[in-house]
């Protein structure tokens, strides 16, 4: 009868903890009758509709646990037929052993669109001609890339590798990462280094075979303020070298002196070497009373190419019951054109560094967002946001490029995520 | 696994009791001992026996005081949170009433018929110490009928959880206690009688633990000028209560799931509803205008949850 000894304990178990689950609402008259009845000798036995597993839970997970995998679907898309990316992503985040602790993902893009592009100012004011169905082509990008980070005490260090492929673009990148907890947790102090050699080709051009080699550094400040609220301010400096240029991009530009007038195309040409900086700060706090979470961020971007560029965000996170919770945000974004950037040549002989690529121009965008998350179990969560990202040229702050052609795009993020 | 089914006749119902065991003669030993355990709360507080603990408090009523063991000590106390949580709806004395009410007849009793008998009505006149008790006034009367059967199933399954029998309901006349699921680990089905079809049913619940009681204005009534006089008294006026048809309720045990339905029932529909979802009760029930309404917490019913509610029964 040993086994039949077993189950009547567990039944009595089960029992205390069902009385105690009650117990805790020890207010309401259901709880008034339960620590009635449990004078009683009987059993209390835990509500449950469901079908249930007879044999104690065995370790099925493939994965120990901790560990989370998903995976994330993006999908964009510019109105007009322009760009349109779908990007699936799968990504793995698991223990391996006693603080150790290894992150793989894996991506595809496809990526369809008009391109190469044209600029011309044929009709009197420079506009984007979509070289159409001609020149659509669909592109696949495949990356993965591998992390492993092991924990020492307070600290943290961790090592990447990723690449990244597609026709006429290779990169390959390496960084290491440091955390540093101090000031009893409260304080944590992030260095980062990042490499990456990159490859720039062309299915236009076969002789184009060029290198890009960019360093980036990172230095991160979080600052926990209290139980509710925390500060972060994360600094990156980026260097890189090498081939900038837009091989699919031309700018036709029709010249008048005095009668005549002459079509000239010009190439793309951008400086051989990029120094930026990027500077954000985060604000997040929780109100326990509104059960949400507030977001704020500002992030300040500047390179020597001349694009200054302000971003700013806020959302609110709404936790509606166990299950449901959802997100709305707001972006707003003004940028200041690089100083190379010309929609339009009216003179001979054209500049040396030229391009007629809006994302160099000045322009300002608004992107509002909602996204709902469902816990489906304690295991398993699903994610949906969707995006209106537009772009204006009057939006930036004190005006935009005047040939700016607004563009529209929607983009959509469903994500889903398990947790052993 | 060896499955057994058993049906028996006890406290004036029909009741089975189903379970797996490993080998045959554990089935029909432990089966039995469940059934003996109804039959012995059966005897012991069944106010239609004259020599049960019940029938010898009360003929002792007004005279003096009678010694109780520990169980019924605990059942009174249990009679008691009942009593309070219910503001005094859920009343053990109130069973005189059916001096008056006679279901067979075709009217419901005069007010004259009932007004002696409300003196008589009162939990406060049972003096309770925990190895005795009396009723204070001559004529009074206790009776386990509200709880005795919802009692008797939880004591069957205690029994059946005693031989370690993890997949075995219980069905007391509709009070049911399930200490685990089928033996494939499947839920056990119930069905939710309707409470004006005989042979209908309003839901289909799985259930794989607990346990579920339900009451209902249909298991003794009378009929008269088109209006239900239902079994479900006001122990403060002596009248029939009006509101709902039936009330199914869902907790760990028996006795609490059935309390909460009798007191539901006791409440009428509209304070009934509000105090079942302020008291956080689990609960299907069925509205005077045959509407269906249940709490959230009602998982893998065949329903909407309240207020999305609402299934028409009467089409």
């Amino acid at each position: 009868m040993d086994a039949s000894l077993a189950a009547a304990a567990a039944a009595a178990r089960k029992a205390r903890l069902a009385f105690l689950r009650v117990m805790k609402k020890p207010d309401t008259a259901f709880a008034a009758l339960m620590s009635a009845a449990a004078m009683l000798p009987i059993i209390a036995l835990p509500v449950s509709s469901h079908a249930q597993s007879l044999e104690p839970a065995t370790p099925t997970a493939i994965l120990p646990p901790g560990a989370t995998m998903g995976m994330r679907v993006l999908y964009y898309k510019e109105s007009g037929g322009r760009m349109k990316v779908t990007e699936p992503v799968l990504w793995l985040k698991t223990p391996v052993a006693d603080d150790w602790e290894l992150s793989l993902s894996g991506t595809l893009d496809i990526v369809s669109g008009a391109s190469p592009e044209i600029v011309s100012n044929r009709t009197g004011k420079p506009v984007q001609i979509l070289s159409g169905a001609s020149g659509a082509i669909t592109d696949r990008r495949t990356a993965g890339d591998v992390a492993i980070k092991r924990k020492f005490g307070d600290h943290t260090f961790s090592v990447t590798r990723s690449m990244s492929s597609e026709d006429d673009y290779t990169s390959y990148a390496a960084g290491a990462n440091a955390t540093f907890d101090f000031n009893e947790r409260n304080t944590t102090l992030a260095l980062g280094v990042g490499k990456s050699n990159d490859r720039v080709r062309s299915t236009i051009d076969a002789t184009l075979n060029a290198h890009r080699d960019t360093r980036d550094y990172l230095l991160g400040v979080t600052q926990i303020l209290d139980r509710n609220t925390l500060i972060q301010t994360n600094l990156t400096r980026s260097i890189g070298t090498g081939y900038y240029n837009d091989p699919y991009r031309l700018t036709q530009s029709l010249i008048r002196n005095g009668a005549f007038a002459s079509i000239n195309l010009f190439q793309d040409v951008r400086p051989a070497s990029r120094a930026q900086w990027a500077w954000l700060t985060r604000f997040k706090r929780a109100l326990p009373e509104q059960k949400a979470v507030i977001t704020a961020e500002y992030r300040y971007f500047t390179d020597d190419w001349g694009i200054r560029a302000h971003t700013v965000y806020g959302s609110w996170l709404q936790t509606v019951n166990d299950i449901w919770k959802w997100e709305i945000g707001l972006r707003y974004y003004s940028q200041r054109q690089a100083n190379f950037y010309r929609p339009e040549i009216l003179s001979l002989p054209g500049p040396v560094i030229t391009s007629s690529d809006q994302r160099l121009a000045s322009f300002g965008a608004l992107e509002p967002s909602v996204k709902a998350i469902v816990q489906l179990s304690d295991a398993l969560s699903l994610d949906c946001g969707i995006s209106l990202y537009r772009q204006q040229g009057n939006w930036k702050i004190g005006g935009g490029s005047p040939s700016f052609q607004p563009l529209r795009a929607v983009m959509v993020n469903t994500g889903l995520v398990y947790r052993f | 696994m060896h499955k057994t089914r058993v049906s028996f006749r006890a406290m004036a119902c029909d009741n089975v009791i189903e379970l797996y065991a490993p080998t045959a003669a554990l089935a029909e030993e432990a089966a039995k001992a469940a059934m003996g355990e109804v039959k012995r709360i059966e005897a012991k507080y069944s106010r239609y026996l004259a020599d049960s603990v019940v029938s010898t408090i009360n003929r002792a009523a007004g005279k003096s005081p009678i010694d109780i063991d520990a169980e019924t000590a605990q059942l009174l106390s249990y009679a008691d949170v009942c009593y309070t949580q219910s503001d005094g709806l859920f009343d053990i004395t109130s069973g005189i009433l059916r001096r008056a009410w006679n279901f067979k007849a075709d009217r419901p009793p005069s007010h004259a018929s009932i007004a002696p008998l409300l003196p008589l009505i009162g939990w406060q006149h049972v003096v309770r110490t925990p190895t005795q008790v009396s009723l204070s006034l001559e004529g009074m009367e206790i009776d386990f009928g509200g709880f005795g059967k919802e009692y008797a199933a939880d004591r069957a399954a205690a029994v059946l959880l005693s031989y370690g029998l993890r997949h075995a309901f219980v069905n007391l006349g509709g009070d049911v206690v399930v200490t685990g699921p089928h033996a494939d680990g499947q839920p056990w089905q119930l069905g939710i009688r309707h409470p004006r079809q005989n042979d209908g049913v309003i839901a289909t619940l799985p259930i794989s633990s607990g346990a579920i009681a339900t009451s209902g204005d249909y298991e003794r009534y009378l009929e008269f000028e088109g209006q239900r006089y239902s079994h479900i008294l006001d122990p403060r006026t002596g009248e029939s209560v009006q509101g709902f048809q039936s009330v199914t309720a869902f907790a760990p045990t028996c006795l609490v799931a059935g309390s909460i339905t009798t007191i539901a029932m006791l409440k009428g529909e509209e304070a009934g509803r509000k105090w079942l979802v302020d008291n956080d009760c689990r609960f299907l029930a069925v509205g005077m205008a045959a509407r269906l309404f249940s709490s959230e917490r009602v998982d893998g019913a065949n329903f909407a949850a309240e207020e999305r509610a609402v299934i028409n029964l009467a089409t």
